[in-house]
Order: structure tokens, then sequence, then C-alpha cells
């Protein structure tokens, strides 16, 4: 890797005729490592509470993915790395400290921590197995999601997702043993909801009005449910998000543009509901869909990730909503009960199509606006097309936690 | 002078230099196709590298240490090529 380590002066060469003293003081350099340990002290809050709450389990589902992926990534450095490193010439020989970047640990740290905070602490069916999952889903997610497009900046596919959905897939049907809330006995920890605690906490077949009654959402949001272990408290997950758009390293356009149009989906979907159930109120259906399973999860850490996104701003707005669209899509209609963990591989396959030359744009022109409009009529047509005959009695209808 | 030594990373795709870069550019989209072997001519010529005002914002603001102005540069010059 000795050509990317270069020598220059201190101060940068900069042109002072063309760049002008406001323009100059808006940057503020932020270093690639500060990115990702901003992204780490955001994750930390949530990490914290899931250990409280969740005990060893929290630990056990956190350290391995971890372990496993930044021992993937070094490998990865190995292997990028032989001819430096197994030179035989000792002018351009390198050892393995001098060819690794701090960054090589932290990005995988990062997507073992996120992957982690996805799983549920349930039991396997048998014991052992959880192990087995968690080692070969990270595994699988960090190879094939990051590592053989290149490494750090180069994937298309956000690495945890892609394990998580491996995961989902393959062993899905093995978490059945018992779950474990409050694993520690602590007694400031509030009773898991009573609409919850069923042996699989993924869906409730029954669409009632009383499931969407206050206590349930601010048992959501107070993260007393069963469920992925980072998604079951709201209120880390926001502080999280502040922190990261307060540094700037999560773009607002893609956070605000994804929360208005999967707001805006919910409450439509909510409507309709409500002109099949009067009991049903809307407002309350669209909080419970807001806060119910990884939409904030996913809203706060997985969808404003640089590298899996669309490159310039009206891209990003545009990327935000059709993540949304998939999201309600997915939950509304489709028979996974969750879709965030889904509806963001999909959304960064459709980023880079996105981003093509052609048509990406740089700047909010009319032809941006056009196609935000576009998509905005297509997405609601579309959906109040398909509710229209929705069939109301037999699908699973409600989620809560678990599957991402 | 003085020399410190900076370590360049890849892109991770940030975005920052297209905000920052007053002629709204796509400094992103000229370096990867300045990467391909043989380079697409009328690629570069329609991503417009000709207006780029040299300012070096794009490298200032970079968190990967690149140094896109001078990348964007190279790809002017094969832009004013017949
Ligand atoms: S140097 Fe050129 S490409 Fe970079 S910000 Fe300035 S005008 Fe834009
Ligand atoms: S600022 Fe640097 S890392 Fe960010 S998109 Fe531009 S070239 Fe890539």
């Amino acid at each position: 890797m000795e050509e990317n380590k270069i020598v220059t002066p201190a101060a940068p060469a900069s042109n002072p005729a063309s760049a002008t003293e406001p323009e100059k003081k808006k940057i503020r350099k932020q270093p690639l490592h500060w990115m990702l340990i901003d992204v780490i002290i955001a994750l930390a809050p949530t990490t914290l509470l899931s250990y409280l709450v969740f005990g060893v389990y929290a630990i056990r589902n956190i350290l391995i993915p971890v372990a496993v992926m930044v021992g993937a990534e070094l490998i990865f450095v190995l292997i990028k790395n032989r001819k430096t490193l197994f030179s035989k010439d000792e002018k351009t020989k390198k050892s393995f400290k001098e060819v690794l970047n701090l960054t090589d640990i932290l990005s995988p740290i990062i997507s073992g921590m996120i992957f982690g905070l996805m799983t549920q602490s349930c039991d396997t069916n048998p014991t052992w197995l959880i192990y087995f999952i968690l080692i070969v889903s990270s595994l699988f997610g960090i190879v094939f999601g990051k590592l053989v497009f290149g490494g750090l900046g180069r994937n298309i596919f956000n690495p945890a997702a892609v394990s998580f959905v491996f995961m989902l897939i393959c062993w899905g049907s093995k978490f059945t043993g018992a779950y474990h809330y409050n694993a520690w006995g602590l007694p400031f920890l509030p009773e898991v909801a009573s609409f919850s605690a069923s042996a699989t906490p993924l869906s409730q077949s029954a669409m009632t009005a009383s499931l969407y009654g206050w206590e349930n959402i601010q048992a959501l949001f107070f993260g007393n449910v069963t469920g992925g272990m980072g998604e079951s408290c709201k209120i880390t997950l926001l502080l999280g998000l502040a922190y990261l758009l307060i540094r700037k390293d999560a773009d607002w356009r893609v956070v605000v543009s994804f929360a208005l149009t999967f707001l805006a989906m919910s409450l439509i979907g909510g409507l309709f509901f409500w002109g099949h159930d009067s009991s049903i109120n809307p407002l309350n259906y669209t909080l419970y869909q807001f806060l119910s399973g990884g939409v904030l999860f996913g809203m706060a850490f997985m969808i404003v990730d640089p590298v899996t996104m669309p490159l310039t701003s009206p891209s990003r707005v545009i990327y935000g909503m059709v993540l949304a669209l998939f999201v309600v899509f997915i939950r509304t209609f489709a028979s996974a009960p969750e879709g965030m963990a889904y509806a963001i591989l999909m959304g960064n396959a459709v980023g880079c199509f996105i981003d093509y030359y052609k048509w990406s744009q740089t700047k909010f022109t009319w032809k941006v606006w056009v196609a935000i409009a576009c998509i905005a009529v297509l997405g609601l047509g579309l959906f109040a097309w398909a509710m229209n005959g929705y069939n109301y009695g037999t699908t699973a209808m409600v989620m809560l936690g678990g599957a991402l | 002078m003085e020399k410190k030594t900076v370590t360049i990373h890849p892109c991770i795709r940030c975005g920052r230099c297209i905000r920052v870069c007053p002629v709204a550019l796509n400094p992103v989209n000229i370096m990867s196709t300045m990467k391909t072997m043989p380079v697409d001519r009328a690629k570069v010529k329609l991503l417009n590298p000709l207006a780029c005002t040299d300012c070096q914002l794009c490298s200032e603001i970079c968190p990967s240490n690149i140094d896109v102005a001078t990348i964007v540069k190279r790809a002017k010059t094969i832009a004013k090529l017949p």
C-alpha cells in the first residue's frame, strides 16, 4: 500500500484567489477515523442499554460478530498487502503494523455492533446453535457484503443488513427458546408489555383497535417489548441519531425524507384501516408503525451509512423516499412481518441507479422536483390502489420487534 | 518546510466534495471515470470538468484526504483534447 501514503506540505496548497474567505470558513474537515468513531459513540448508549436489559446475552450477541468481522477484515488486509508484506526486497518490505490503518479496525467493529444489536436475545434450539449462527452470518455479511467488493468505501450493500437477512432466511425459525428480557433482574425495568409476550414476538395476527392503544405505543417507545436488542428503547436511538446529525456524519436529507415519507404512507394506511374499522385511530396506527420494529434503528444507523447511499443531495432525498416506500409496501403486503432490512438492501441496489451520471443532478433543479413528485404520486397511487383491494381478514397484520 | 505524512483512504462516497463545490460539479463521478482505462472521453466531457474554478475546496474537505482537485484538473486536460 505504498502508493497510499504521500508526503505533503503541512498546509495544503490552495489558490487563495478563487476560494473566497466565507467559503473557506464553512469547511470543517473531519478525518475519516473520526467519522467512524462518531458512529461508535452514537451506538454506545444503545449498546449499554441492551447490556443492562439483556445481560450476558447482549455481550454474546455483540462480541461474537465484532470479533469475527474484525478477524475477517484483518485477513483481508493481509491478503491485499501480500506483495509488500512478503516482499523479498528489504526496501519495499513493510510490517503488518505499517499497512494496517485505524479505519480497517473501526469499520468492521461498527458493522458487527449493528448486526449484534439487530439480533434477538433468544435461546435457540439446540442451545449451541446460536454461536454457529452468529459466526456464519457475520462472516457471510462481511465477506459477501463488503470484502468481495474491495473493502471500505466500495461496497454496494450494507454488510450488517446482509448478515441479518442471511440469518433470517437461513435460521429464522430456530429462535424458539426463552426470551431474556431483564436478564439481570434489575428492579427499575418495567414489565414486558403483555401484547407482545407471546412465544413468537414476530407477528401478531389479530388486528384490533386495542393493539393501537396509547399504552402499547408508550411501551414501544420506552422499550419494554420483545424484539431485536437494539431496537427496543427508542430514546437511546434518538440520542444516537441526534449526535450523528449534530456532528454531520449522517446526512439530514435522507433522514428527513425517509421519516416524512414513512409517516405519510403510514397515515394513509391508517386512514384505510380506519375506514374499515372506525375504532382504529389512524394517528395511533402511524405512531405504532413508526415505533415498532427496526424502523428507527435502521433510520438512525443503517440508511445514513454514506458508502451505500447515493452521492448527491437530490439523489439522497429520492433514496430516502424510495426506502420508505419499500418498507411500507413490505410491511403491509408482503409475508415478511418486518421490512427494514430487506428494504435497506433493495434501496442499496436502487441507489446505484439513482446515481447514474446521465441523470443524477448535483443541485435541486426542476428535473429533480419533477422526479420527486413522480415518485410520490406513483407510490401513493400504487399504495392506495393496493389498499383498496386489501384482504382485511386473513393476513397477519401487525408486527412487533424481532425481525428488522 | 515542515512535512507531514497523510494517509489516503478510499473514497467513502460521503458526497461532501459535491456539496462544497461552488460550480456544482460531481468530482466523485469524474474521479471514477478517470480511473477507467482507457478514459471514456465523451463521459468526461459530459461531466464538464472545464467549469472547475480550481478552488481546492473539494480537496480540503475530503475526509479520506484524497486530492480531488488535482484529479479534476487532470480531467480538465483530457476534456480539452479535441
Ligand atoms: S476545485 Fe473544482 S471540483 Fe473542486 S470544489 Fe473547486 S470547483 Fe469544484
Ligand atoms: S469528499 Fe472525498 S470521500 Fe467524500 S465523496 Fe468526495 S472524494 Fe469521496
